[in-house]
């Protein structure tokens, strides 16, 4: 029996659309993960949700329903009006589409979702340098979530977004003062490089100090820099605010 | 030659059927206008190649790596049924990046009669086809480690039905681009040179039910199969094709190239 171009083509066809009819008919055909984030393994939070795995397709109502937080509470912290978006069915990954000005080193995306939840519900994540909405840095104070020398710390990282205009507006982002806009230009984040840090004037004593070195390449990230040295990007982040502050 | 082609009717339709399911997710993420009663998917959804990427972390019960579904095994599972079949005719009839490539070969060959096809020396080229393995060595070895979905950021197929989404990588976008361009002068180069998927398909043509076979007694040795086959497989001295490179296109066989009938036909168990 031999096969002509049109056999294969339609027994190709009929393959894999049957077999697709067939695999949603029997349950198997799934085309989106579960909105469940992975769960702790171990330790004193064992089997609670990881804040760490919660992901861009995530809706403020997945979050909400994995986490011990309302949607209200999430919708607030990030500025989203429920007049222009559905809160509850506002994905993390839209963020960057509200947020589109935020410049270069600004990152405020799923991971500063991750990083509010986590300073919320005090679960255990290892910040990833992203900024956290100044509103939600409001919260966690008024809500008694985080203490005065935490919120001082987190304010170095706060991104004003009423500063900002969403993509709904046309302008530019604002250009009015605020008593955080001098924190806002010195945020340290993944992408900030060593020349960023040297421009936010610390000195080579000061990052030998931290650093243990001084980098070689000006132009590598602080995050990739600790990656190789094996410090603690966090860590790191945290002793160089202090020092800008001061 | 029969110019009526099934297989390009069916390139069309499947390009066609991936370019609106995935316009059609990411039109409701970016506010696009919508596509009416049509379920948008990710392009991981549907890609069959997820699931070599996630085999490892399958085999090791560390279950699915991010964004791979249970809808790619599927996939998975029903085009590796079709390799069986016919060997990598998934490559010839269905793989919208084959399609695309091809659509820009023929403008190619429009532009440069004589060069198309023919610019990569023989011994370069059976060289370079090694490439597929390193390709799909090192996207197994990293997503093995990373437990990521690390090929995204510089596969050309993610970025060709995502480019304006936004999550495209410039890697993957440069890719794309050079494959685009490439595809000017060399027929089908990702397929030929890059692609991991290819490569695993291509083993199913030495074991395929259905064989892509020459009948030496009636082949008149025109050569006209070897002058036409996109992968630029010397077929006429062979009494079976099981290259792993040959994408099952029929182009060389009696119903296409091969001028005597009944000579080079895909037939059950081979020619005797």
């Amino acid at each position: 029996m031999s096969a002509q171009s049109k056999a294969i083509a339609l027994t190709l066809a009929v393959l894999l659309l049957g077999g697709v009819y067939v695999a949603d008919y029997l349950g198997f055909w799934v085309t989106e993960s579960t909105k469940e984030p992975a769960k702790y393994t171990d330790g004193e939070f064992a089997g609670s949700y990881n804040p760490a795995d919660i992901r861009g397709s995530y809706s403020f109502e997945d979050v909400a329903n994995a986490f011990e937080i309302s949607v209200e509470t999430l919708a607030d912290a990030y500025g989203i009006d429920a007049t222009d978006y559905t809160a509850a069915e506002f994905k993390l990954n839209q963020l960057e589409i509200v947020y589109p000005n935020l410049g270069e080193d600004v990152e405020l995306g799923t991971g500063s979702v991750k990083y509010f939840v986590a300073l919320y519900t005090g679960l255990p994540y290892e910040d990833e340098g992203d900024g956290l909405p100044l509103r939600g840095i409001d919260i966690l104070t008024e809500e008694g979530k985080i203490d005065d020398a935490k919120r001082n710390e987190l304010l170095a990282i706060a991104i004003d977004l009423s500063l900002y205009q969403t993509s709904d507006e046309t302008s530019s982002p604002t250009t009015e003062t605020s008593e955080n806009e001098v924190e806002e230009e010195k945020i340290i984040t993944g992408n900030t490089t060593i020349q960023d840090l040297y421009n936010f004037g610390l000195t080579d004593d000061i990052l030998t100090e931290v650093l243990g070195e001084i980098p070689a390449t000006k132009s590598m990230s602080l995050r990739d820099f600790c990656t190789e040295k094996g410090l603690s990007f966090s860590e790191i982040k945290a002793t160089l605010i202090e020092k800008i502050d001061h | 030659m029969n110019k009526f082609s099934f297989r390009k009717i069916t390139q069309f339709i499947f390009f066609a059927i991936v370019l609106i399911v995935t316009y059609a997710k990411n039109a409701v993420e970016l506010g696009l206008p919508t596509i009416p009663w049509i379920d948008g998917l990710s392009l991981h959804a549907i890609c069959p190649f997820g699931a070599v990427e996630t085999f490892y972390t399958l085999i090791t019960g560390q279950g699915m790596i991010n964004k791979i579904h249970e809808s790619t095994i599927v996939m998975f599972v029903l085009v590796t049924a079709g390799a069986v079949l016919f060997g990598s005719a998934f490559c010839g009839f269905i793989c919208p990046l084959g399609t695309i490539q091809e659509w820009i070969g023929k403008l190619g060959k429009k532009l440069f009669p004589k060069k198309y096809n023919k610019i990569i020396p023989q011994k370069l080229d059976v060289k370079l086809k090694y490439l597929r393995y390193v390709v799909l060595a090192a996207i197994l070895y990293f997503s093995s480690t990373t437990l990521k979905l690390v090929f995204a950021d510089y596969d050309p197929y993610y970025a060709l039905f995502n480019f304006y989404a936004g999550e495209v990588t410039i890697t993957a976008i440069a890719v794309l681009a050079v494959v685009l361009l490439s595809s000017l002068i060399i027929e089908r180069p990702w397929c030929r040179y890059l692609c991991p998927y290819g490569v695993i398909l291509g083993w199913f043509n030495k074991i395929r039910i259905f064989k892509l076979s020459r009948n030496s007694t009636t082949c008149i040795d025109c050569k006209k199969c070897d002058r036409v086959c996109p992968m630029n497989l010397k077929i006429s001295d062979k009494k079976s094709v099981t290259s792993t490179s040959c994408i099952s296109c029929m182009e060389c066989t009696s119903e296409r190239a091969c001028p005597v009938e009944d000579t080079l036909v895909m037939k059950m168990g081979g020619v005797k």
